[in-house]
């Protein structure tokens, strides 16, 4: 049984509510960040001058059949056990939205392109629910797949 | 709300410290672990391992006992379900989990814990030890271990208690930390007789070890786990041994969702098992997050070590509950220490964009303010709640899933399945899970898995068996007839002794390139399917055969 709780101050009795109520508002704020940006589990880092390469040396603000880069972004440091993803998000009018190009057998399948190596996704799109010109879709990734090809052809595949 | 109007005494006794609600604690885990074995969610290379050592002990046991690294006690105890299949010894496995979880609410009650069922909850619903109790961890076994020893601890049997606990380091080697924890409490209160017990395992162990290897140093020359990782093991060069914040919090949250509440941990109110288990819990902890940064003990990161901590945390939570149901003033620095955690959350929810760690902190105000407010019982309702979403919601920090240690496991066996039809073709690999995996699932029917053993994983069971008395001949023989598939020794892997229709489906690993030489293999095999976690070759010429 609950016994009558002794005298307590104020600041003990509502603070660990009004910071219960902070935490929330922090997880919602980042949870939708986690919508728009996509479903990661740990923060994407500053791409690697070898990730870049894949994806033809994309630039911030670059320019991709009118749609300009935002991001270039890649595994995050830390996570020895990730697969060297690159992804890349467009933006126009203020619709946005990503490109991820993965190793084959890491993303699940169903890519909408693949390379010899490579599969190519595409989705995140911001707002949520937001629909993506068809078109815009697919000259992006052709544009990127084109950048893959390159890519692969100047580095053969290793060894297995 | 507070339900003390509604709910009689009686009807709490029984579901908070009596027999029906701990049957009902104990029957949910089970259900889940059940479940959970059936779905292969935590189908893991170390549980195959405990799986590996219970079998040979069935085949060698002598071999198998008198080798430190085999946990000789768990090994004896699963050898003969291990020899009957892998299913029987998941089963008979989660079945002893499950045992955990009724020692520790026995112990919590014979601690005088005013809600025991509730402390076993916390256990039951721990999202890392569901994940073990199914995978067939070790980290698991050792967990049942300590709630034993909770329990004769509780109920008076401390002599039994320390005997158990000496025996606990042969499971799990970092539980030592505890064993040194009751011995130096015992040397201060001059408890002889809880000294020699705490020996007692180890030096009845090291003696009849003596005649069988017969050699008195066997103990060192053998020892549980090499100090030192294998020289040049490449696995060591890609692993950084550091953890963020982020992970920091995901696996708290895995080991105990409801761990925030120790911001108001009572320390008076504890007893002195459970002083001293808060002690073993900052220091295991401590420890555990540090070594694996300089490499001491070649052990790694992972989440499941921490595992032991977990009954120290239940039964402190216990306490929490129990100052809350009493009305008792909080502590003042509680607040301080849980806008600690929120920061820590809020950290880790920058890191990793996922705010699970907030939501658990914002849970546990929630339920503060309750208490401080006059409603224990619906403080104590909402927490329980919290405990109960673990499963659930807290699971991802534990790392034991089959999708997060082997994600590419089910887009290596469809490629399989595409380029093997149902014929028969031998299929060599380095990935633990392949064997497990396709048998269980039925998928692949007709073909044989050789399994690559790797050289650190040679080069360490060499190490830690004694060829001159034949237990290292015994155990190879007892793992050549069946480890992760049929077993392919290094110095047997010739281009030449290989099926010239033979696969190969190869997990990313460092250490591969020590068995399989690419100035010998490259000119042999023909790459089907690239990839980053995995390719899948066949040898040259096999598609035309």
């Amino acid at each position: 049984m609950t016994e009558v709780p002794q005298k307590v101050p104020v600041l003990q009795r509502w603070g660990p509510a009004v910071l219960g109520l902070a935490c929330l508002v922090a997880a919602a704020t980042l949870d939708g960040r986690a919508g728009a940006e996509g479903p990661s589990t740990q923060a994407p880092a500053a791409v690697s001058d070898e990730l870049r390469a894949l994806v033809g040396g994309l630039e911030v603000d670059e320019r991709v059949a009118g749609w300009a880069v935002l991001g270039v972004e890649g595994p995050p440091t830390g996570d020895d056990g990730a697969a060297p993803w690159v992804r890349i998000d467009f933006g126009r009018d203020g619709l946005r939205f990503s490109v991820t190009v993965a190793p084959l057998g890491t993303l699940p399948e169903g890519a909408p392109r693949s390379t010899q190596r490579h599969a190519l996704y595409y989705g995140h799109p911001h707002p949520r629910g937001a629909k993506i010109p068809d078109n815009a879709t697919r000259a992006i990734l052709a544009n990127v797949e084109r950048r893959v090809l390159a890519y692969e052809a100047a580095h053969p595949a290793p060894s297995p | 709300m507070d339900t003390r109007a509604t709910l009689s005494p009686r009807w709490t006794d029984a579901w908070l410290r009596g027999w029906p609600g701990l049957s009902l604690v104990v029957a949910v885990h089970l259900a889940i672990v059940v479940w959970a074995i059936g779905s292969d969610r935590f189908l893991h290379d170390e549980g195959l391992l405990t799986h590996l050592f219970a079998s040979a002990t069935a085949q060698a046991p002598a071999a198998g006992l008198f080798l430190q690294k085999s946990r000789p006690p768990i090994s004896a105890l699963y050898a003969g379900f291990a020899a009957h299949s892998l299913q029987a010894f998941l089963y008979a496995h989660a079945v002893v989990g499950s045992f955990g979880v009724l020692l520790l609410g026995r112990a919590a009650l014979g601690m005088g814990h005013r809600a025991p069922n509730l402390v076993a909850a916390i256990l039951a619903l721990s999202p890392l030890y569901i994940g073990g109790a199914a995978a067939g961890l070790s980290n698991t076994d050792v967990v049942v271990g300590i709630c034993l020893c909770l329990w004769l601890a509780a109920t008076q049997r401390r002599v039994a208690a320390a005997v158990v606990l000496g025996m606990l380091p042969w499971i799990r080697a970092e539980v030592g930390v505890l064993a040194i924890c009751v011995a130096a409490a015992s040397l201060h209160r001059r408890d002889v007789r809880v000294l020699l017990a705490l020996v007692a395992f180890g030096v009845t162990y090291a003696l009849a070890g003596m005649l069988y290897h017969l050699r008195p140093d066997w103990f060192l020359a053998f020892p549980p786990a090499l100090p030192d990782a294998m020289p040049g093991n490449p696995y060591w060069a890609t692993h950084a041994g550091t953890v963020t914040v982020a992970q920091l919090a995901a696996t708290a949250l895995a080991l105990c969702p409801a761990l925030p509440l120790l911001a108001w941990l009572p320390w008076r109110r504890l007893s002195g098992h459970e002083r001293l288990g808060m002690v073993f819990v900052v220091g295991f902890v401590i420890a555990l997050v540090a070594l694996p940064r300089w490499r001491v003990f070649n052990f790694d990161q992972s989440p499941r070590y921490l595992l032991p901590i977990v009954p120290f945390v239940a039964l402190a939570v216990g306490r929490v509950y129990e100052r809350w149901l009493e009305g008792e003033a909080p502590w003042r620095g509680g607040l301080g220490v849980l806008a600690g955690c929120g920061a820590m959350a809020l950290v880790a929810g920058l890191q990793s964009a996922h705010p699970t760690a907030l939501v658990a902190v914002a849970i546990t105000g929630f339920a503060a303010t309750l208490a401080h407010t006059g409603r224990g019982r619906l403080a104590v309702a909402t927490l329980c709640a919290l405990v109960a979403l673990g499963p659930a919601g807290f699971g991802e920090g534990g790392g034991v899933t089959r999708q997060q240690t082997a994600p590419h496991l089910d887009a290596m066996v469809s490629r399989l399945e595409t380029l093997v039809g149902p014929g028969r073709r031998s299929v060599y690999t380095n990935e633990p899970l392949l064997h497990a995996f396709v048998r269980r699932s039925g998928r692949l029917p007709g073909v044989t898995v050789f399994y690559l053993v790797q050289e650190d994983q040679r080069f360490e069971l060499d190490q830690l068996t004694n060829e001159a008395n034949g237990q290292r001949a015994a155990l190879w023989a007892a793992i050549d007839g069946g480890a992760y598939g049929r077993v392919v020794r290094a110095g047997a892997l010739r281009p030449d002794a290989v099926p010239t229709n033979a696969v190969f489906a190869l997990s990313k690993d460092e250490r591969l390139p020590l068995v399989m030489p690419p100035e010998v293999w490259d000119a042999e095999l023909e790459v089907v399917h690239p990839g980053y976690r995995m390719v899948i070759s066949q040898m040259r010429g096999a598609a035309a055969r």
